[in-house]
C-alpha cells in the first residue's frame, strides 16, 4: 500500500475515529489533536516496510493508544475538572474496537445522515452549526438565542434523536428497495 | 435506573447525555453497565459515535451552516422559534478563517514578527508538522476551488489566470478564464475539450500532450499540465509530496497566526523544478490557502483558495462539460 493510499484510507475513517475520540474526551479540540497525532504514526508507518493486514483494526488501535495517552496527559495537567469514569472509558473503547460494521454500511449511514441534516428546518441546522462548527458551549448558544443552557441541551438532544431515527428510516428504506 | 440488559429510552437518554458531558458519576456508571450487558445499547452507542464524528467532520468543513444563513447579513431577520421560549434567531456564523487573498501588510508584518520572535519560537508547531497536516487536508475528499496565476516579472505575455477545482489527490477540473478549453479528471480517466470540439479521453494523462499538441489553443498550459515537474498546476497533494522529497523546509509565520507559512528551498540543484516553494496553510485545518513557486527563469505560479463548496460528483466527468461532443479515446 502506498503512502497516499494509506493516508486516504485513514481519512476515510475520520468520522468513525472522531466519534470515538469525542466520546471519550468530550473535547473537540483534543479529539482533533489526537486524530492528528495518530495520523503522524500512520504516515511514519507508511514509510516503513511493515505489512498491515487489516488497516482499519490497526488504525483503531493506533487511535485508541494515542487517545488514552492524551487523556492521561490531560488528567495530569488537570485541564478538565472531572475525568470520565474509568469503567465507562473501558466500555466505550471495547465498544469501538469490536465494531465490525462494513464499510458499505458506514458509507450508506453517512450519506443518509447527511440527507437528514439537509432536511432539518433551518433553525435546527443553525443550532447544529453553532455546536459542531463553532464549538460553542451551551452557555454561549443560550446567550445568542436568548434561552437557557438546559433548553439548548434538550433541543440538541432532540435533534440528535431525530437524526438517528431519520437515518435509520432511510437505511431501512434503501434496504427494502434492494 | 436498574441494571438490566434491556434497551430503554432511559439508556438512550444516557447515551445522548454522555455526548453532552452531562452525566453524573452515577449515570456514567449506569451507562458503562449498560454497554457491558446490553448488546442493543452497544449498537446504539456505536451509531451515535459515528454520528457525532460525522457532525464534527461536517462542522469542521463548514457544511452545517445553512446556505441561506451563509448568504445573509450579520444580523438575520427574525424567524419562527426553535423551541418554546426562544425569542430570537441565531446570528449567522462568524466569518470563515480561511482567507483567500493576503494583503501586503500582513506579509510585511509576518516578516517583522519572524525576525523579532524567532528566538522565542515555541516547540509545539514546526515545519514538518505543518507539512504533514497540509498533506492530510489535501487528501481529503473535499472540493476546493483555486485561482491559478502564471506570471513572469520580465515577460508580461506569460501572465494567465485559470480556475482549478480539486477533490482529494485525483479529481480536478481546470479552465482558463477565457474559456478556450477545459481539462479534467474523474480519478480514472483524463479528458480535455474546447467549445464545439470533441472530447479527448485517455487513461494515460501524459499521452494527452503529444496527441493534442496541434489541436489545443494554448499548448503551453498543456505542456505544463503534463510535465511531471509542474505538480502545482493540478494537484496540491503532489506539490506537498514534492516538497517532502526534495526540499528543506522552514516555518516562517509567527506563533498564533491564523495561517502557517512554510518556505521550501530545493536541497540540490536540479532542472525543471522550482527553486523555492512557499505555501500558507490554515492553522486549524491545514488546508493550503495559497502556494507560490519560483522558477530559475523568474516564472511564478500562484494558487489561491477561492472557496470550499461541495460540487456534484459529475462535475469531474466530461459529459457535464461537453454533453453533445464526440468522444475520441487516445
Amino acid at each position: 500500500m502506498t503512502d497516499t493510499q494509506r493516508i486516504q484510507q485513514y481519512l476515510q475513517l475520520r468520522s468513525e475515529f472522531m466519534g470515538y475520540l469525542y466520546a471519550i474526551t468530550r473535547d473537540a479540540e483534543l479529539s482533533e489533536e489526537v486524530y492528528q497525532n495518530a495520523a503522524v504514526v500512520v504516515i511514519e508507518k507508511a514509510d516503513s516496510d511493515e505489512t498491515i493486514r487489516d488497516f482499519r483494526s490497526w488504525a483503531k488501535e493506533v487511535v485508541r493508544r494515542q487517545a488514552l495517552h492524551a487523556i492521561r496527559a490531560r488528567e495530569l495537567a488537570q485541564r478538565h475538572g472531572r475525568a470520565i469514569a474509568p469503567e465507562l472509558l473501558e466500555a466505550i473503547s471495547e465498544t469501538f474496537c469490536e465494531d465490525d460494521s462494513t464499510a458499505s454500511l458506514v458509507h450508506s449511514e453517512a450519506t443518509a445522515m447527511q440527507k437528514c441534516v439537509a432536511q432539518l428546518p433551518e433553525e435546527k441546522q443553525k443550532l447544529l452549526a453553532m455546536r459542531y462548527e463553532q464549538d460553542a458551549t451551551f452557555d454561549e448558544i443560550s446567550r445568542r438565542m436568548n434561552s437557557t443552557p438546559t433548553a439548548i441541551q434538550r433541543s440538541l438532544s432532540r435533534i440528535r434523536k431525530m437524526l438517528h431515527e431519520c437515518t435509520q428510516r432511510r437505511l431501512a428504506l434503501s434496504e427494502g428497495q434492494q | 435506573m436498574s441494571h438490566t440488559n434491556k434497551f430503554t429510552p432511559e439508556t438512550e437518554a444516557l447515551i445522548l447525555g454522555h455526548f453532552d458531558n452531562g452525566l453524573t458519576d452515577q449515570q456514567e456508571s449506569e451507562l458503562a453497565q449498560q454497554l457491558v450487558t446490553c448488546p442493543e445499547a452497544r449498537v446504539r452507542f456505536r451509531t451515535q459515535m459515528r454520528m457525532e464524528g460525522r457532525l464534527h467532520s461536517l462542522g469542521r468543513d463548514r457544511f452545517l451552516t445553512p446556505v441561506a444563513a451563509q448568504q445573509s447579513s450579520a444580523v438575520d431577520a427574525p424567524g419562527p422559534p426553535l423551541e418554546p421560549g426562544f425569542t430570537t434567531v441565531i446570528e449567522s456564523s462568524p466569518p470563515r478563517r480561511i482567507r483567500p487573498v493576503f494583503t501586503s501588510w500582513v506579509a510585511a508584518a509576518s516578516i517583522i514578527l519572524v525576525l523579532t520572535a524567532w528566538a522565542l519560537w515555541p516547540s509545539g508547531v514546526n515545519a514538518a508538522s505543518v507539512l504533514r497536516q497540509a498533506q492530510l487536508a489535501a487528501h481529503e475528499l473535499v472540493d476546493r476551488t483555486y485561482r491559478v496565476t502564471l506570471s513572469n516579472p520580465s515577460d508580461q505575455a506569460v501572465e494567465q489566470k485559470l480556475t482549478l477545482d480539486l477533490r482529494g489527490g485525483s479529481k480536478f477540473v481546470i479552465r482558463p478564464v477565457d474559456g478556450s478549453y477545459i481539462m479534467g479528471s474523474d480519478g480514472t480517466e483524463f479528458w480535455m475539450t474546447r467549445p464545439d470540439g470533441p472530447v479527448w479521453v485517455t487513461k494515460n494523462y501524459r499521452s494527452l500532450a503529444p496527441a493534442l499538441r496541434r489541436r489545443i489553443p494554448n499548448q503551453r498550459i498543456l505542456g505544463m499540465a503534463t510535465s511531471p515537474s509542474e505538480p502545482l498546476l493540478l494537484d496540491v497533494t503532489e506539490l506537498l509530496s514534492l516538497i517532502k522529497r526534495k526540499y528543506e523546509i522552514e516555518l516562517v509565520s509567527p506563533h498564533g497566526s491564523p495561517e502557517h507559512h512554510i518556505r521550501a528551498r530545493l536541497r540540490s540543484e536540479k532542472v525543471n523544478v522550482p527553486e523555492t516553494i512557499e505555501f500558507w496553510a490554515d492553522a486549524d485545518t491545514g488546508v493550503v490557502i495559497k502556494a507560490l513557486t519560483h522558477w530559475p527563469n523568474q516564472d511564478r505560479r500562484m494558487l489561491e483558495l477561492l472557496n470550499t463548496a461541495e460540487l456534484n460528483e459529475t462535475w469531474y466527468q466530461y459529459p457535464l462539460h461537453a454533453p453533445d461532443a464526440q468522444v475520441r479515446r487516445l
